[in-house]
């Protein structure tokens, strides 16, 4: 369990105004369920994992768990640019005082996972953000957590990579928890079963991933309430009148049709059937 | 499978975190260059050979017996020694800004390796330094030792402390770095690295000595070459500066922690 106690955070902004990610907000995040982290941009989804990830601390309040917690993975994460990929790998597992014998392992596991080939030597400044994500993510795989912290990770790999994170993600959330954070609905659905919903500092935690989300689409739309949105609803709706009309007109046709046949029906077995009975 | 990372205790896991920046800044300091960490010796050395071959005519008035080079030499590595922290400490967050996703590792990490790296990089020229300066036949004296390592470590202690203090400054405030730039010109010529102090008009001395690289260099020089002697300088006020400036750069750092993680 991650338990947040009163977390605020919050940004100076230029004119001295705070902008705040979390206004003094208590959750105690339950352990063995993937969860997803809904919000719209720049509610604080980044910041939120960040903070779980012990890589900012919050303002005012503390964030306590007994649970192994990954750094945030993600886009950015981990690597000093001007390192190579296997420096910045050796870096990792320096950190977290492996043996060489378990850094090489690691090593393999990850040339084999990224198929980075050459590339595992040159600088990180060099990579594609794909190939970024896909270094980023092999690493941390290799260790064993209990939550592992996803920051839209894989809005920028290619089939092949996302095929093999949903595996990953599999593996992962039969031991561990996952908590992903990204604005691909579809493959929040796949992999977490609850939601936490983060929007003007505040946090919703949902039970049932479904509910979360519906909570966020419709926060989403009550923001968005603009015209075009309603230009479109009006059209929307002028269709589905035209569609109900015409559905209207073919099921009383439909019904029509078979009132017909079942008088006929009646009428060819009442016949033989009055007589045989008598 | 999986490896779970033990769990280990707070100062030996600050030791790797440390270790794996020191390596860190050794591949990308000296990587790129085909002589490698030679440049920690030939750096100061042109330096100090385009300076004295300039200056050594000029200024060379008998000075004990010292060669002008050696004496050149010995000011220039400890003002290194001030400057070469204070330089790194200024970028020592923004690069190191991907490192600090990393929960082992805090901010002050990077300030940390990077003040090491300058210490043992400009403590190891001016061993070979001497080294060298023995084996040519310079009279040296290994008497006061412990007093010389004293006058370099307040010296590095100096430039860490400014080091840590200045480089959250200018993270915040990004044009104080240049003024911090142009505030480092005139130390070569206000620190007697390039003259004795007793060749200052004893009207200006008092001044010169509000400096503490004068007294530290000073008296390094004192200490190494039993024939030089100088008056009015101690370690006491460079280390009471060290002291000042180390503890004003924490309090900056606790000040600034949650700024210096944010990206």
């Amino acid at each position: 369990m991650i338990s947040l106690n009163n977390v605020t955070k919050y940004y100076p902004m230029r004119d001295g105004e705070r902008h705040y990610v979390l206004r003094n907000v208590s959750l105690d995040i339950p352990s063995h369920r993937s969860i997803a982290i809904l919000g719209p941009n720049g509610a604080g989804k980044s910041t939120l994992l960040r903070l779980i990830g012990g890589a900012e601390a919050p303002n005012e309040g503390s964030i306590t768990t007994e649970a192994d917690i990954s750094w945030p993975i993600g886009l950015s994460s981990g690597f000093q640019s001007s390192m190579t990929g296997r420096q910045n790998i050796n870096f990792a597992c320096q950190i977290n005082g492996l043996s060489k014998a378990e850094t090489q392992q690691v090593i393999d596991d990850i040339l084999d996972f990224s198929e980075l080939g050459e590339y595992f030597d040159m600088p990180i400044k060099s990579y594609s953000s794909g190939m970024r994500a896909r270094l980023g993510f092999g690493l941390s795989i290799n260790f064993d957590f209990d939550y592992y912290l996803i920051d839209e990770l894989t809005a920028v790999g290619d089939i092949i990579f996302k095929e093999k994170a949903k595996k990953e993600f599999k593996k992962i959330s039969e031991k561990s928890s996952l908590i992903f954070a990204s604005h691909s609905l579809k493959s929040l659905r796949e992999s977490c079963q609850s939601a936490i919903f983060l929007h003007d500092g505040n946090l919703e935690y949902f039970e049932d991933v479904d509910d979360g989300i519906r909570a966020y689409e419709s926060y989403i739309e009550k923001k968005s309430g603009t015209a075009p949105k309603k230009v479109a609803r009006k059209a929307a709706k002028k269709t589905a009148k035209k569609a109900a009309k015409k559905a209207a007109k073919k099921a009383a046709r439909k019904a029509a049709r078979k009132a017909i046949r079942r008088a006929t029906k009646k009428a060819t077995k009442n016949n033989p059937n009055n007589k045989n009975e008598k | 499978m999986p490896i779970k990372i033990k769990e280990q205790s707070p100062w030996k896991s600050q030791v790797l975190v440390i270790k794996a920046l020191f390596k860190r800044e050794l591949i990308t300091r000296f990587g790129k260059y085909k002589l490698g960490a030679v440049w920690v010796l030939l750096d100061p050395l042109l330096t100090v050979l385009f300076l004295g071959l300039i200056l050594g005519p000029l200024l060379d008035r008998s000075r004990g017996e010292i060669p002008y080079i050696f004496f050149l030499l010995c000011g220039f590595m400890l003002l290194k020694m001030v400057t070469g922290p204070l330089n790194a400490g200024l970028s020592a967050v923004s690069a190191n800004q991907g490192l600090l996703v990393f929960k082992k590792v805090q901010p002050i990490d990077p300030f940390i390796a990077r003040f090491l790296f300058q210490l043992a990089t400009n403590a190891l020229a001016l061993v070979v330094f001497c080294i060298i300066a023995y084996w040519i036949g310079v009279v040296m004296s290994l008497e006061h030792l412990f007093k010389a390592a004293a006058c370099v470590l307040l010296s590095w202690l100096i430039g860490s402390g400014l080091g840590l203090q200045l480089g959250i400054v200018c993270h915040r405030h990004n044009e104080l770095e240049k003024v911090v730039g142009y505030m480092q010109r005139p130390l070569l010529w206000i620190s007697c690295v390039i003259h004795p102090l007793d060749g200052v008009p004893p009207e200006y001395r008092v001044y010169l000595l509000y400096n503490p690289l004068v007294h530290t260099i000073e008296y390094m020089r004192m200490c190494l070459f039993p024939s030089y002697v100088v008056d009015d300088v101690n370690l006491i006020y460079p280390a009471a500066w060290a002291l000042c400036v180390i503890t004003m750069g924490l309090i900056t750092y606790r000040n600034n922690r949650h700024f210096l993680t944010r990206r």
